[in-house]
């Protein structure tokens, strides 16, 4: 029998850990619950789980911390719980080492979507998902991953990327574009070149390489160089 | 009309008032003295001629002096009329006549009625004014003339004139040099108070301006304390004071907001996820189900509320938005998207020409502002919602028509505040929290935009949203 992948949560709000646990049962997940970060370190290094649920906010040493500790010796996925919800948190939370980010009060289908989503990555056997270099699609959860950083995407931007990502190699002109992600509008706009831009500017907001390229009187073309 | 051109105005016509009055009063006494002194001289040529030897006298008389002797009765006797005066003989003597222009008689100019006076017995005193225009005051007596070396005293008129010219130049340069030092010191004196009031009112000034920078947004301001010890110090003394308990206040309230929506969410969380966690896990009955979802729902409408609270929270605290360039047709089509099945049998129709309209916007915020209008169309019971979106000039215009119950009148102006409702009762109907305009209007305000309400009862609501539109520069790729 297969062994079932171990999740290991740090949350000391026992109500919320009680549910998130019962959740992941019944997803099929071993599970651990801790309720400090000192304890929920110690658990992990002990047990070496396949994801981690953490919260921010824990007693003794804080969500970013135990983040922080666990990514300076693991890969493992950690996706953060917090009732904390502006940006600077959410970067920080993310710098710290963490891969994902959810906001109390967050829906449990999101959650166990999201942990759908990051074993998947650790374990490319899984289908739905499409490759390109250091990108990830997953096709079913909608998710799009570069070197790990998963990249928020509406859903234009991430059918397009999809036409790309599912052709790559392939040379598109901006009408073969536009009939297929905006075929209810009639052409003459702009809208693949701008969509293009919205792309590059989410999928090289670190400095990673091009990935969708100009050919120049043609049209556009994903691949790696 | 500020403090300080009005404390210009009131002092320089106040002095102004002063200056002429000083002036006039100038003019006025010194017409009186010149003419005082005319008439002294005049007196005087008179007495010399009509005291004593006529020789004598001519030598004495002044060199702007007229005068004239008219010899009426051959005896010491007061003439019997006028007629009499005027018919006696001219006894000036060619060789002591005046130079005289016009070669007038004085008693000629004379009237009756001032020749009358001599009849009286009185002096005459009148003014004639010469063929030359010159003006002379004119005295006259009746005065007896002894001819040294012969027996007869004849009984004559003799009338010296002294011009007034003279006094009327002065007066007028008078007057003239008058205008001008008064219009200069009027003209000092208003620009002194003018550049005094400012001098006085410029730390008032200073504190109007610091006053007015302070704002719900930035109450860390201070208005600068002037280090002299005066009614202005203990002004900018006293707003600092306010503003340290407003700003005290404010805090308290904003943190308690803040902290408060961050403790619920906890609890929320744990309330959503258990309920959930029953109703999808385990097999409740239908009756049991029913509750859960009861818990589920209020839960959620409970979160929604701390959420809002939150934004506001942060709206207060001055948090600015992020903001991108974007794409709001997809906007209006990701909010169709979700809320459609929901809305059934209700239709939400987006209409709009073009695949792309770009505002520079953060797209989770202004996907906030169009899901709160629609929500609130369909909660007051619409059937159909339709998002017009539409490029006008540097602006892109969105409209969210309803066919919903309308809005009264009075309601329109209270749309916006923080937990109106239109119903005025805190009702339940809806998911509202009661801030979710609130929320759109700062939204967009923070996207420099503004948002329009316009509403008709028993036809529909149409609310307008202007945002700024974003025009991408030539892509040199």
């Amino acid at each position: 029998m297969e062994r079932r992948p171990l999740i290991l949560i740090v949350e000391d709000e026992k109500e919320i850990a009680k549910f998130v646990d019962l959740e992941l049962q019944a997803e099929n997940y071993e599970t651990v619950v801790t309720y400090d970060g000192v304890t929920g370190l110690s658990k992990f290094r002990e047990l070496n789980p396949d994801l981690v649920v953490l919260d921010l906010m824990l007693p003794v040493l804080d969500g970013l911390e135990v983040a922080r500790r666990i990514r300076k010796t693991s890969n493992t996925p950690i996706i953060i719980l917090t009732a904390k919800d502006s940006v600077d948190d959410k970067v920080t939370g993310l710098d710290s080492g963490a891969d994902d980010y959810l906001v109390k009060p967050f829906s449990i289908e999101e959650l166990l979507a999201r942990v759908r989503a990051h074993l998947r990555r650790v374990n490319p056997a899984v289908t739905g998902e499409v490759r390109v270099a250091d990108l990830v699609m997953n096709l079913d959860g909608r998710e799009v991953f570069r070197d790990g950083r998963r990249i928020e995407l509406s859903a234009k931007e991430f059918e397009l990327l999809e036409l790309f990502a599912r052709n790559p190699g392939k040379v598109f002109n901006r009408f073969e574009i536009e009939e297929k992600v905006w075929p209810e509008y009639t052409g003459g706009s702009n809208v693949v070149d701008v969509y293009v831009g919205y792309l590059r500017r989410k999928l090289e907001g670190e400095g990673e390489r091009r990935l969708i390229h100009t050919v120049r009187g043609v049209g556009y073309v994903l691949r790696e160089e | 009309m500020t403090l300080r051109l009005r404390l210009a105005i009131f002092t320089s016509a106040f002095i102004a008032v002063i200056l002429s009055a000083v002036a006039v009063s100038v003019y006025l006494l010194t017409e009186r003295s010149l003419a005082v002194a005319v008439e002294e001289r005049a007196r005087q040529a008179l007495a010399d001629l009509s005291e004593g030897a006529i020789a004598t006298g001519l030598q004495r008389l002044p060199g702007d002096a007229y005068y004239q002797i008219i010899l009426v009765e051959t005896a010491p006797a007061v003439p019997r009329d006028v007629a009499t005066i005027r018919n006696g003989v001219d006894y000036t003597q060619p060789t002591a006549v005046r130079a005289n222009p016009t070669d007038d008689s004085l008693l000629g100019l004379l009237s009756d009625r001032a020749l009358e006076d001599l009849i009286a017995g009185d002096d005459l005193a009148s003014y004639v004014t010469l063929r030359n225009q010159e003006r002379l005051r004119v005295l006259g007596r009746l005065g007896t003339i002894a001819f040294p070396n012969q027996a007869v005293a004849l009984t004559a008129v003799i009338v010296v004139g002294l011009p007034t010219s003279n006094v009327q130049r002065t007066l007028e340069q008078l007057a003239q040099d008058l205008g001008l030092i008064v219009l200069v010191a009027f003209l000092a004196f208003a620009f002194g108070v003018w550049w005094l009031a400012r001098q006085v009112l410029a730390p008032l000034q200073r504190v109007t301006q610091a006053a007015s920078r302070v704002s719900g947004k930035d109450l860390s301001r201070r208005v600068p304390v002037p280090g002299t010890e005066d009614e202005l110090r203990a002004l900018a003394l006293s707003i600092n004071h306010m503003l340290d308990r407003l700003q005290e206040s404010f805090e308290t309230q904003r943190r308690f907001t803040a902290d408060a929506s961050h403790e619920l969410r906890t609890p929320v969380t744990a309330i959503v996820g258990h309920a959930q966690y029953v109703l999808r896990r385990t097999r409740p009955s239908a009756e049991q189900a029913d509750s859960l979802r009861v818990i589920q729902r209020e839960a959620e409408r409970m979160a929604k509320l701390v959420h809002d609270l939150l934004e506001l929270a942060r709206a207060d605290a001055g948090f600015q938005v992020q903001r991108a360039p974007m794409n709001l047709v997809e906007v209006l089509e990701a909010v169709r998207d979700d809320l459609a099945p929901l809305a059934a049998p209700a239709a939400i129709v987006v209409d709009c020409a073009r695949p792309l309209l770009e505002v520079e916007g953060d797209p989770a915020r202004l996907k906030q502002v169009v899901l709160n209008l629609v929500q609130n169309a369909l909660d007051a019971g619409a059937q159909r919602v339709s998002l017009q979106l539409q490029r006008d000039g540097g602006e892109v215009r969105l409209e969210v028509l309803d066919d919903g119950p309308g809005i009264p009148a009075e309601a329109l102006p209270h749309l916006f505040d923080r937990f109106f409702r239109v119903d005025g009762a805190r009702s339940t109907r809806g998911n509202g929290s009661g801030l979710g305009l609130a929320i759109v209007r700062w939204i967009v305000a923070q996207h420099g935009g503004s948002v329009d309400v316009r509403s008709r009862v028993g036809e529909g609501t149409v609310f307008t949203v202007t945002l700024p539109a974003y025009d991408a520069p030539p892509d040199v790729t």
